[in-house]
Order: structure tokens, then sequence, then C-alpha cells
């Protein structure tokens, strides 16, 4: 990190941080007088937050610091997980009066190394103490704010409330029958036992248990009673999968990891289920059952009050805490940048630019790629609820995504200059190769593309460039036969038009006869000859595209490569020539595409892809067995369920499957059986026509390099 | 006097007819992928020049039966492209618009109208009317 950052920087730094401190001077007494005004209080957080990310930069880490901490302070007020008090407004302007200090400081020093401000960060701590939870550093603020919002939303009380009133009810009246048959039960000592320790839930518990609630689910509590058999350990997770599979389980005594040393083959579940009815069919399913009971649940007894639940649609829930996940992620990668830019930025030549790892630019820009497919799936869920207010907030929540993604994608453009800068020695040596004298001129190298798009249309573009001097440029004799200069040119163009970029190359050799291409192509077989006759000029030269064109002399071969590499980019290729005077190919390249980290996998012989990010490893399914009817796995110390992939897909397939994709849905580890791994490949995400809009399962699909079109499946939505 | 062009092709026994100005194409499709978990309507998607179009088995819908071919028609639907599995294409025609008779009943809620030529009849689609349809079916597994 900087010692003494240059007094440029410095100097632009300060003026900032003076504007800040001035705004912070008008607001703190606004929020004075108003400690709920969540206007002020944003604003606040917006000023700290710059703050400190302007002084991390310039490594003056005391200022840094001393933000950050007050920043922390602004967000859990912002997110009501602390109440403001007049105490706190009297330490936030302790802080603005230590900043200033220290502002002076670092104009007369260039640091704030000198600065004391162990005591007003201990009264920060202490007053962030009143929360257990600590609070994340907080970026892309904007996306999460918004989703923060939706969040609240999800949860909102106006309408659910009415769904859950009606849930009561209907409950009420269920527990009259059950309450009927309790009493014909006479309860013992042992039970009331296990009541109390299988109702007292953890946290994590309580949380899955407000979910499950959310979901509209009742809990019961079920006692099962196994044979004493060797086979009780099986037994018992077969139960605990049968019974998670209606609903949620909650707890269970003996837990999974007590169950092998129990010995009285009993065990009691908490399970939150749709009906009673389901459950009384899937106990008669689990086998060496000695005895089952269950009994509904009151959520009076597990602790949970009313008003701490709310009705949510389950699926919207998940797609949350998936793209909180992300979020969370893209951030890290922001913070990581960060860092990173702090590190070099004594190198860099101005503040406003920086030097950034490419690797985490690409995983920045596939985490973003994902938001945007999450985002659109969330999208489509939400179009299925009549949930207040929602469709505004997703609208801006799909105008940050886009936004970010926008910038993101900017963050990745690269100057054709990269690829541009090698041209002229590869074309001196293959003037050498083929012996020919050619000149090479370039317009437009400033003109930026993608970096991936960029390093694909490389390949093609070379390979061109060889095919133009092997079978287009004469040589010298034949060139100064024909009054043309004896060296050849061969010029590549680039301008910009909307999302695309033109690319142009050509050169002024022998040309490609149009006549002779139709010719050759029926001679060849690869159209028929009517089909031919009706063609246009520009039409029959893209008939040197076709895969085995080449001319009687072998000249341009090769094409259809490029054709397809083109195409791969989501680009178009148009041929344009005239005899003896020159030939141009015209490339039309989207700047930039979304890509995706994707893990390939066959599934019989048609591979599907499926995102990294759902994927927490894979397996060779080699530890199989069955427990009742149910297919398991044991991986690590867990066993799982192992889902075919093909089955949930709707497709027929053998049925025995050697490998499996372990993924993670709310919480629990499943196996997804497939057929073969093919790795992980970087893909172009393209989407799905509307008209499949209701296909399930589906993320998008890309396009294989043999031209295939893959779909990329969101296996978590397929796990019933 | 000419009011239209019609594009016709064959499916099953049957030729059919799809008015030029929803046609953007005819392609052959060597190759495409199934897509699971959709509609029996839904053959698949392939590869059109980089984009990814849907191929859609409209004979399910017109109730005929019909053997598999590469022929298809692209169609423009809300700005997508989306390909018509036929038999083959048997051309453009010029239509106007008093050769248009009204369909049949028995002709099926998909046909528009039915003209004769040269001794056969050519059933003119309802081309939004069967995408609809497809778009919103339902997906039963």
């Amino acid at each position: 990190m900087g010692e003494t950052p240059d007094k440029e920087y410095l100097e632009l730094f300060l003026e900032e941080a003076r504007d800040y401190i001035d705004s912070l001077n008008e607001l703190l007494p606004k929020l004075e007088k108003n400690m709920e005004n969540l206007e002020v209080i944003n604003e606040i957080f917006r000023l700290m937050h710059s703050l400190k990310g302007n002084a991390g930069m310039l490594g003056l880490e005391n200022i840094s610091k001393l933000a950050h901490k007050a920043e922390d302070l602004l967000a859990m007020v912002r997110d009501g997980r602390l109440k403001l008090t007049k105490e706190h407004v009297k330490l936030l302007f302790r802080v603005l009066d230590k900043l200033n200090e220290m502002l002076s400081l670092v104009e007369q020093k260039a640091t704030d190394k000198e600065a004391d401000i162990s005591e007003i960060l201990k009264e920060l701590e202490k007053a962030l103490a009143t929360e257990e939870k600590s609070e994340a550093p907080v970026s892309t603020e904007k996306a999460k704010e918004a989703l923060e919002f939706l969040r609240k939303l999800a949860l909102s009380e106006e309408k659910p409330k009415e769904v859950f009133e009606a849930l009561k009810n209907v409950s009420k009246s269920f527990d009259k029958v059950s309450e009927h048959e309790v009493s014909k039960e006479s309860k013992n000592v042992e039970d009331e036992d296990v009541d109390k320790e299988l109702f007292k839930l953890s946290d994590v518990e309580r949380e899955k248990a407000l979910d499950a609630l959310a979901r509209g689910l009742q809990f019961y509590k079920i006692t099962l009673k196994f044979k004493e058999t060797p086979m009780f350990v099986l037994r018992y997770f077969v139960a605990l999968q049968k019974i998670g599979e209606l609903g949620e389980i909650i707890k269970t005594i003996p837990s999974g990891s007590e169950v092998s040393q129990t010995k009285t083959y009993r065990v009691a579940i908490l399970a939150a289920v749709r009906k009673l009815n389901e459950l009384d069919e899937v106990a008669k399913e689990i086998p060496d059952l000695e005895s089952y009971d269950a009994r509904k649940v009151d959520i009076e007894a597990l602790g949970i009050r009313e008003d701490e639940v709310s009705m949510k649609a389950e699926s919207t829930t998940d797609k949350l805490a998936e793209i909180e996940n992300l979020l969370k992620k893209v951030e890290e990668k922001e913070a990581e940048t960060r860092s990173l830019l702090a590190e070099e930025q004594q190198q860099s030549q101005k503040l406003g630019e920086v030097r950034v790892n490419v690797k985490s630019l690409d995983t920045l820009f596939n985490l973003v790629g994902e938001l945007v497919l999450v985002k659109s799936r969330l999208a489509a869920i939400i179009s299925k609820y009549d949930i207040p207010n929602i469709k505004e907030t997703l609208a801006t929540f799909e105008r940050l995504v886009s936004e970010l993604q926008d910038e993101v994608m900017r963050m990745r453009l690269v100057p054709l200059q990269y690829v541009f800068r090698n041209i002229p020695r590869y074309v001196s040596e293959l003037s050498e190769k083929y012996g020919k004298e050619v000149d090479v001129y370039f317009e437009g190298s400033e003109i930026s593309l993608d970096r991936k798009v960029l390093e694909d249309l490389a390949e093609p573009l070379f390979k061109l460039i060889e095919i133009l001097i092997r079978d287009d440029i004469e040589k010298a004799e034949e060139r100064s036969r024909k009054g043309k200069p004896g060296v050849g040119t061969i010029r590549l163009v680039a301008t910009r038009e909307g999302n695309h970029v033109i690319l142009t190359v050509e050169s002024d050799g022998r040309g490609i006869d149009a006549e002779e291409v139709k010719k050759r192509a029926v001679e060849l077989g690869l159209v028929p000859a009517a089909t031919v006759e009706k063609m246009g000029k520009e039409e029959a030269l893209m008939l040197t595209t076709l895969p085995g064109f080449s001319l009687r002399n072998g000249a341009w071969s090769g094409l259809d490569s490029i054709k397809k590499a083109v195409e791969a980019l989501g680009g178009t290729l148009e041929i344009y020539s005239k005899v003896d005077v020159e030939t141009k190919f015209l490339f039309k390249i989207p700047v930039s595409m979304a890509t995706l980290r994707a893990l390939l996998v066959k599934l019989g012989t048609t591979p599907y892809a499926i995102p990294v990010t759902s994927v927490i490893t894979t397996i060779k399914l080699t530890d199989r067995g069955s427990v009742g009817q149910a297919d398991v796995v044991k991986y690590q110390d867990k066993i799982l369920p192992i889902y075919d992939l093909a089955y949930l897909l709707g497709i027929d397939g053998a049925s025995d499957k050697k490998y499996a994709v372990i993924v993670e849905k709310r919480g629990k580890l499943v196996a997804l059986a497939v057929d073969e791994i093919l790795g992980q490949e970087d893909i172009v995400v393209k989407p799905l026509s509307r008209i499949l809009a209701r296909a399930k399962g589906l993320a998008g699909a890309t396009i294989l390099g043999d031209g295939r079109v893959c779909l990329i499946l969101d296996p978590l939505s397929l796990i019933p | 006097m000419v009011d239209r062009k019609i594009v016709v092709f064959k499916l099953g026994k049957q030729m059919w007819g799809i008015d030029l100005k929803y046609v953007r194409e005819v392609v052959r499709v060597k190759q495409y992928t199934i897509v699971p978990t959709t509609t029996e309507y839904v053959l698949g998607v392939f590869n059109l020049r980089g984009q990814i179009v849907p191929l859609l088995d409209i004979s399910k819908i017109l109730n005929v039966e019909r053997e598999s071919s590469e022929t298809a028609i692209i169609l423009n639907y809300n700005e997508e492209a989306v390909g018509f599995s036929v038999d083959n294409v048997v051309g453009v025609i010029n239509v106007s618009d008093n050769e248009m008779l009204p369909p049949p009943t028995e002709a099926g809620d998909y046909v528009k109208g039915v003209l004769r030529r040269d001794g056969e009849l050519i059933s003119i689609l309802d081309t939004e009317r069967v995408l609809e349809t497809i778009e919103q079916a339902e997906i039963t597994q």
C-alpha cells in the first residue's frame, strides 16, 4: 500500500473529502431532529462509504477504518437492526470531527498515520455490539438495497396476512380433530421430556420452521418405533427422506449423527408438512416400522409468535437466497478487485484508471451473467403471484442488474489493437511461405471488443488472412502482368455500429468468380443445380463457406470454419468480390456477450450444461446402495438421495448411471446421476425462445463448438 | 389482382399455406436438440446461424400424420424466429382475396380459409393462432 501517495491524487481526494464533510455537517443535524429519516441515513451511509473507499485507495487507513465503522453503524440502523439514539448521533458528530482533524493532518503530512482513532473506534464497536450479527462490508449497495426492499415486499404482510388468517382458521378446526385423537392416548413422562427437547429449536431450526410456516406447512411431531434390526440406521434415513419429501424436517431425536449410538429404536421427528394424511400414507412405506404416531404441534409450543410469521412464496424465497448468494460473491470479487487496486495503485498512471486481475474480472463477469439468469427466473416466478408493489421493485431490480452487467461488460472491453499488432509479423511470415509480397494496413484499431470475443475472433481472422495471401493475392509477376502494383494489399477496417463491430478484411488480388463458385458447388454435390441458378452474386459467394468447398485448384478451402467461428460468437459473415479488383470479407460481431462457467454433463449422447455455481462437486457413484425404494449414495459422512437427472427431465436413459453431480437444495445435498461428466467450460448464454418459456428446469441454451445447441439446466428447480 | 403471397407447403397428405409476410426463410435442419420438459409440439431447438430457434411440429395441432423431414419454414413471431417442420415447400403463389373461401367447419380452428389451385385444396393457416396454442400449451408430465 502507498505510504505517501502522489500529491496530485491527495489533492483530488482532499477536495472531494471536504465536500463530503460539508454535506455530513448539514445532514447530521437533520438526523438529530428526526432519527427515523431513512433518506438522511442512506445519504450519510453513502458519503461514509465513498469516503472509506477513496481513503482506502490512497492507503489512508485510519480514515478508511473510521468511515467504515461509521458505515457499519448506519447500515445496521438502515436495516432496522439497531435503533438510533441521541448517543449514536453524538458519536457520529465526533466521528465527523475526527475525520476533519485527520484530513488536516493529511493536508500537512500526506498521511493519517499519526492520528489516534483507537478510542472513537472502541465506542463505535460498542455501539455495533448491541447487535450480535456483524455486517458484511457493503458494496454494490444499490443492487443490495433493491434486494433488501424486494425481500421485504416478498415478506410483506398486506396480502399474505389474509392468507395466513384463513390458514389459521383451517388449522383450528384441524386442532379439534387432533385433540380428540390425542386425548385417547396416554402421555407418559418420558414423552414430555422428549417434547421439551424436540420443541427447543436452535437458530437454524427456528429459521427452517419459520420458512416452513411461510410455505403454509403444518407442524407435526412424529414418533416412529422401529423393529430391532441392524438395519435400523438405514431405516431411519429412509424415513427422514420420505418425510422430508413431504415438506421439511425441522428436528429429530436422535439426530443423524447420534442415531448409530442409540439403542431405543425410537425416533421423534418434528416435521412440517402439508397434510396429515400425506404423512399417514408415507408412514406405510417405511419398512420395519412397529408403530407410528403423528400429532399436530402448535407454533406456540415451538416458541414462535404469530407476528413473526409472514407468508412468502416458496420459490421466491429460494431465488432470493440464490440472488443474495450471488450478490455476495460479486461483492467479494469487488472487494478483492479493490484490494488489488489498492496494491497496484502506485504503479497506475491515473487515479481514474486501475489494473485489475483478469481472472477476478472473469469471475465477476460470470457471476453477473448468472445473476442475470436468476433475475429472469425470478421475474417469471413473480409474474405468477399478485404481490403489491413487487412489479415496480422487480423493474428497479432488473434495471440495476442490467446496469451492473453493462458496467462489468464495459470493464472487459479490449481494443482491437491487441489482435492487430500481431498481424504484420504473421503476414510477413506467410508472404515468405507463399512467395508473395503483401502490405497490411489497419483502421479502427482503437475500437474495443469484449476480451473473450476478441480472443475467439483472433483465430478465424488469422486463418482468413492466410487464405487471402494463399488464394487471393497473386505473385508479383502475375500482378504486374495485370497492371497491378507488385505488392498486394490487405486492409483491415473496423467500425462500430450500435452493439456491433463491423470488421472488413479486404485484399486486392484475383477475387472470387461467383459463376465459377456456382458450377463448382454443383459439381461437388453441395447444392442442387436448380437452387444455384436463381442465386444472386452475393448468395453464390457464400457457397464458398459450405463445408467441403474448394475450387478445382484447391483455392478458398477452409472458409467454413471461419463462418462457423463467427456464428458461434453470435456474428455474421458476408463476402463481396470483384474479379481481379478486390475480395472483401465483412464480419459483424457483437461487442460483448454474456458468458457463464458451466459444468457439461452427458445424458445418453446429449450434453447438458449446469452453471457451476449450483454445483458442490462431482463424484463417481461407487458407494451406492438402495435403501428401501430409495437410491442413496454415501458422500463424506452423509447419505444422499440420488435422483436420476434423465428421469427428472422426463427422458429415458440407462438406469445405472456411473457419475453424479452434487447440488444443494435448501441446505440439503442431493446427488444427480448422469452418464458422463465432460468438464467445465465458459459458455455463451443465449436466451430460449419465448415459446419455450413454460419448459421446466431450463435456464437458457448455448451453442457448443460443434454447432450443436446445448441446454443450460436449472437443476434446483427440477428436484422435487 | 394480387392481394397476398402465400407460401405453399406439404404436410401429411395435404397442402397448406402460410402468408408470406410471416415467413423469414426456408431452411434445412440437419440436427436439432431435443428439449425435454416441454410439450409434444416442440421437437427441439436448433442453431440457425448462431441464433437458437425452436423447431415446432404443427402436425400434432393440425391433426395430420406425417413422416419426419429436414425442411423447416422459419417464421417471425413476436420478433423471434420459430421454425415449422414441414414435409416440403412447394412454392410461393399469388392469391387475390376473392379466391379465398371460408373454411369448412370440419377444417378445425387453425384454418383461416381455403383456396383451390390446379385441382388441389390449400388450407391457409391461422399462424398466430397455431403459435399461441403452442405457447400456451400446458406441460403434462
